[in-house]
Formats: C-alpha cells, sequence, structure tokens
C-alpha cells in the first residue's frame, strides 16, 4: 500500500480531475506565463508598462479567445481549460490575465455570439492572433454597479447610429482597435431608452481613449476612458439582435468566470512565496516556519486555496455543461476574489519589510487584488446578487424611506 | 523523409521526488517530455516544414507515456507509437534493443533523440540504437542539417567543433543547446486528439543492468564561511589533510 501525503501544492488533487488536454493546456500557460512573463512583471507592475508584444506572443500560442471555434481563428477549448489559462497569467500578474480576459471574454465572445457573420470574419481572427486588441466600455463615470442607468446614448442617423458620452476603467482601452461599446438608444421610437451594442473602431471621428494615470492597482496593464463626442458609427457596426442589459451581463459572467481561476492563481502564488520564505528567514534561531503564528497562517491560507480550487473546477465543469447560473459565477467570483485578497494581505504581513518591497512579488498582488475584488460586480454586490437568489427579494435599490 | 523521434516522459524537473517501497513514488507527480528530446521534436518538426515528411514520435513505457505522445503530436507530430509495457526499464540496452525492433521495419530515414534524459542521464541510448541498427550516429549535436538525405551535424568537442557527415538512415543525439522548443499552440493540442497513436505491447528482456534500491541523498551540511588571514589557511590545510588521510 502506498503511503498516502498531503501535497501541499494541490491538497485535494484537483490536478488528477483534469482531462489531459486540459492538462496540457494548463502546462503550456504556465510555462509562457513562468518563462515569458514573469521576467517583465516586476518592470510592468512597478514602471506601469504593458510590453506591446505580449498580445502577440499570447496570440501566437491560442490564449486569446481560446474557447473561440476554429473557424473564427480560436482554438475551441472548453470553458475549464480557458479558467486555467487565467490562473497561470494571474499567478505572475493580474493585469495580463485582465488583458486576456478582456480580449476573450468581453470582446470576442460578444463578437461571436451577438456579432453578425461579417463582424466575426473581420473581427475574430486578427483579435485571436493580438494582431487587433480590444476593449469593452460599459462603465460610466456616474454608474458602475448600476449599468442600467448609463448616459451615453446612440442616436439614429442616416446610415447609422451617432454615439456620445464616456466610458471610464476601460482595460485596454489606450491601446485598443476596437471596442464593444454599450449605449442607450435615444429617439422617438419604441426603442427608446434599450440597451444595444456597437463595434466603434479607433480612427473615427470624435473617439477619443485618454489613459487613466495615478492607478495604484494593475499597473501590468492599460486602463483609459473612452470619449465619444458625436462619433458615427455604420449600421454594418451594431450587434443586430441582443438589447437589454443581457448583452453585457453575459460578456461579463464569462470575464467572472475567468477571474474565479485567475484570483486563485494569484492566491497561490502568494502561498508559494509566502511559505517559501518562512522556511528559508530565520529569527530567534529558527525558522519562522516552525512558530506556530506561522504555521496557522499557512493551514488557513491552503485550506482557502482548496476551496477555492474546488469552486472554480466545479463552475468550469457546470459552464462546460452549460448549467451554471449566472448566480453561481458570482458565488465563485465573491468568494475567491474575497479569500485571494485576504491570502494576499496575509502573505505580505508574513514577508515582513520585505513584503512591501516589489522585488518579492506579493505586494502586487495585494494592490492587484483590491482591483480585482472590486471590478465585474463588486464584493458586496454579488453579495446582493446571492441574497436576491437565497430571498427572491431584491435589495439593490433601498426601500422604506421613500415608501 | 520520414523522421522518429524517441522522447522519453521523465519527472518535471520541479517535481518534488518522493521514494517508496516500489521506487519513485508516482502519485501526483508531473511528467514532461525530457527537454534535449524535446529540443529532438523541434529538430524534426524544423525538418518537416523545410521539406517535408512524416514524424513519428516514439515512446516506451506504462500507459502514462501517452501523455508525452501527444504532446509532441499538439507541437507538430503526425503520428505516435507507443512501445507499452508495464513498468519503466532502467536499462539502456534493453531501451535500444526495444526501440531498435520497432523501429527497424517502419523504415525511417531519420531517427533524432535527446543526447541523454534528464533522469537518469546515462546517455547511452542514441549509441546503442545506432548500433543496434547498424546505422551511423552522431551525438551532443548543436546544429544540424539534412540536405538531399546528407546529414551535417556539428557537436562541441573540448574547445573545438566537431563537424560529422553521413548519408540517410542515422541516429542523431540532440543537445537541448540547439535551440528552445516551441510551446504547443492550444489548436494544436486539440488538432492532437485527432491524430493517431498505435500501441505496441513489447515484452522487454532482461539487461545488465540492475537497480537494488533508489535513495534521496542526505541534506548537504550547511558550509563554514571564515575570513582569510589570521592563521585561518593552515586550519583550511589541515582540515584538507585530515580529511585526505582519512
Amino acid at each position: 500500500m502506498p503511503r498516502r501525503y498531503l501535497d501541499a501544492d494541490d491538497a485535494f488533487r484537483m490536478t488528477a480531475l483534469l482531462g489531459e488536454e486540459e492538462r496540457m493546456i494548463m502546462q503550456v500557460a504556465h510555462r509562457y506565463a513562468q518563462e515569458k512573463l514573469e521576467p517583465r512583471a516586476l518592470e510592468g507592475n512597478q514602471d506601469e508598462i504593458f510590453h506591446a508584444e505580449i498580445p502577440r506572443e499570447m496570440g501566437a500560442l491560442g490564449l486569446l479567445g481560446s474557447f473561440i471555434p476554429e473557424e473564427y481563428g480560436g482554438a475551441g477549448v472548453s470553458y475549464t481549460s480557458y479558467g486555467l489559462v487565467a490562473r497561470e497569467l494571474e499567478r505572475i500578474d493580474s493585469g495580463y490575465r485582465s488583458f486576456m480576459s478582456v480580449q476573450s471574454s468581453l470582446v470576442m465572445l460578444p463578437i461571436h455570439v451577438f456579432g453578425t457573420e461579417e463582424q466575426r470574419r473581420t473581427f475574430l481572427p486578427r483579435l485571436a492572433t493580438g494582431a487587433l486588441i480590444g476593449c469593452f466600455g460599459l462603465t460610466e463615470p456616474n454608474h458602475g454597479s448600476d449599468p442600467g442607468s448609463m448616459e451615453t446614448t446612440a442616436t439614429p442617423a442616416q446610415g447609422g447610429w451617432v454615439l456620445n458620452g464616456a466610458k471610464m476603467w476601460i482595460t485596454n482601452s489606450p491601446i485598443a482597435d476596437v471596442a464593444v461599446v454599450w449605449a442607450k438608444v435615444k429617439d422617438a421610437s419604441k426603442e427608446n431608452g434599450r440597451i444595444r451594442g456597437f463595434l466603434v473602431e479607433r480612427g473615427a471621428e470624435g473617439y477619443t481613449t485618454p489613459k487613466t494615470g495615478h492607478k495604484m492597482s494593475l499597473r501590468a496593464s492599460l486602463t483609459g476612458e473612452i470619449v465619444l463626442r458625436d462619433v458615427f458609427v455604420p449600421a454594418s457596426r451594431v450587434f443586430p439582435e441582443i438589447r437589454g442589459l443581457k448583452g453585457p451581463f453575459t460578456c461579463l459572467n464569462s470575464a467572472r468566470y475567468g477571474i474565479v481561476w485567475g484570483a486563485l492563481g494569484a492566491a497561490e502564488d502568494c502561498y508559494h512565496r509566502a511559505r517559501r520564505y518562512v522556511m528559508e528567514r530565520q529569527q530567534f534561531g529558527y525558522p519562522l516556519g516552525s512558530m506556530q503564528l506561522i504555521q496557522t497562517k499557512l493551514a488557513n491560507m491552503l485550506t482557502s486555496i482548496t476551496q477555492m480550487q474546488l469552486l472554480a473546477w466545479r463552475l468550469g465543469q457546470l459552464m462546460d455543461e452549460g448549467r451554471a447560473a449566472p448566480e453561481m459565477v458570482s458565488l465563485a467570483k465573491r468568494n475567491n476574489c474575497g479569500r485571494a485578497l485576504e491570502i494576499a494581505r496575509v502573505a505580505r504581513d508574513m514577508l515582513g519589510g520585505n513584503g512591501i518591497s516589489g522585488e518579492f512579488r506579493v505586494v502586487h498582488h495585494m494592490m492587484n487584488m483590491e482591483s480585482v475584488n472590486t471590478y465585474e460586480g463588486t464584493y458586496d454586490i454579488h453579495g446582493l446578487i446571492l441574497g436576491r437568489a437565497i430571498t427572491g427579494i431584491q435589495a439593490f435599490v433601498p426601500r422604506g424611506n421613500d415608501l | 523523409m520520414k523522421i522518429a523521434v524517441c522522447i522519453k516522459q521523465t519527472p518535471d524537473t520541479e517535481a518534488r521526488i518522493r521514494i517508496g517501497p516500489e521506487g519513485i513514488d508516482e502519485a501526483g507527480l508531473t511528467w514532461i517530455i525530457s527537454p534535449h528530446d524535446e529540443s529532438a521534436v523541434e529538430q524534426a518538426l524544423q525538418l518537416k516544414e523545410r521539406q517535408g515528411g512524416h514524424v513519428t514520435a516514439i515512446a516506451l513505457g506504462p500507459g502514462r507515456v501517452e501523455s508525452a505522445i501527444r504532446e509532441a503530436l499538439a507541437m507538430g507530430a503526425d503520428s505516435g507509437l507507443h512501445l507499452a509495457c508495464d513498468v519503466m526499464p532502467h536499462d539502456a540496452v534493453v531501451i535500444a534493443r526495444a526501440l531498435a525492433e520497432a523501429i527497424s521495419p517502419r523504415a525511417f530515414d531519420l531517427v533524432l533523440t535527446g543526447e541523454q534524459s534528464i533522469d537518469q542521464a546515462g546517455s547511452q541510448v542514441p549509441q546503442r540504437l545506432a548500433v543496434a541498427l547498424r546505422w551511423p550516429c552522431v551525438t551532443a549535436v548543436e546544429s544540424l542539417q539534412v540536405v538531399d538525405g546528407i546529414v551535417r551535424a556539428r557537436r562541441p568537442v573540448e574547445q573545438e567543433e566537431e563537424a560529422v557527415q553521413f548519408a540517410v538512415p542515422g541516429v542523431v543525439g540532440i543537445n537541448r543547446r540547439i535551440g528552445e522548443p516551441r510551446y504547443p499552440s492550444f489548436r494544436g493540442i486539440m488538432q492532437a486528439r485527432r491524430k493517431t497513436i498505435e500501441v505496441v505491447r513489447v515484452q522487454l528482456g532482461a539487461g545488465p543492468e540492475m537497480v537494488q534500491r533508489l535513495q534521496i541523498p542526505a541534506p548537504k551540511a550547511a558550509g563554514q564561511v571564515q575570513e582569510f588571514g589570521s592563521g585561518i589557511e593552515r586550519e583550511v590545510a589541515n582540515l584538507l589533510a585530515g580529511k585526505a588521510a582519512a
């Protein structure tokens, strides 16, 4: 009988649950991330640089829109594989995963699901190779958790639409060639007030994308605004069928699912780095790892990570079977981001003064996780989505004072 | 040109090795294509891309080695051949004999493989395989060209470089320094499942080498760091002399 032991990297043997292709995809993503991204990540995060060659590198391997069918330039991989890629990229830096998530889930997915055949053929193959970069405009200066009250408008015009408004906190916007922009129809028809999706291409008159400065988080990826001043969008660049928040929420559901895995990767990296550090660092004549306070911190981390792994894996299975409800994604996104943020803070603490230095790479995760816990539905908003699912009563809009 | 690439599946170089009663405990171990072999796959693919042909990835071992073959297929190899046995043999003689028996009837023009495996590092399989096939062989190759059926290989020898040339068929042992292998693309991974792996059950005879016991080397004791000066040289000399005497 072989001796049974706990693998401190994979306590409940999640890797054994993966299929052969999924394992291979995970290994390729792992090697790419460790060999090609890690050497650039310190500079990227500290000096706010997103190296321009990264999109094509990812594209060559098939990391961009990997779940899109082969005929449109994707690789047709499972959602579990897509999640595993997110995990490997975010082990290095949430910024790289954010780039990949936006390109895949927020740009390629809506073009594939909501776009016309011509839009698919025009954009998807080049987005898959990284020749084109995309971004996604939903959030506005005054509308974050409540996108339904967005102010950006789309007015019908001869041969298309005219867009006006501003989007904020848009990953990739300063370098994007094409933006998926959500805007409210403004006209006298019964379409008035309904949200529709538009593909706005760089070069359109009145379209600018100023970079957002002074970010203290996600510094390895670019963030900006989208400013629309009477921007004309031809009729061929509108998603024909989709109306309302279902459009953007379909995209966000897929991206949030990727974040479930990404947050896991960041948490695992913090845990690995903290574990290595406390085994090497000696104080009072003994390694920190021999101290009870340190050991229980490691135990808590491993327990959380194991739960996060199994949650991510099971959600991936449900996504692949087409049985995942958006509330399941909320539960997992909320849990894994919250836990990852906690783990990053504790790891920072375990590294003492060195934890403050970017060279030890934990503080980057800690800062990044503040964004990841906030974007694509904050921790609390996902709590309200779950609350509504549990009780049947929505609590987004405060009631009582005005009744 | 029909090219065979012999690959060995070895534990990941980052894996933590545990020894159980039956040898290396394989539970939870992650496996890779041995790095020199992976570079051999890359060379085979480059030859195919330049002049056309067919690349077959061959691996010997238990069921798990099919994932190594699948990885070579994902990199771009055309077909796989799994020489199936229950336990991976240690002995290079046994391995080379089994490979030769599979390669001999299949009319390959060229066999590429790593100059050594990353786990046992015996550096014997390419030469023994060539002897068994009665083919020419060059190993530790860091530059390779095949033009009109003539193999031109270069390998480092002391401070010099040796150029070797022979007509196919032949066996070439590749060193990793020849160049980094490509990553399998995701599309390649998805296409790999549509490629075939032929499975041939092999009967392995005994070889001259026997492994009696495996053990993890004892951790090295911490060294001493001392400043030079104040008589420390004499102490060091005595220490060395004492060790030499013992």
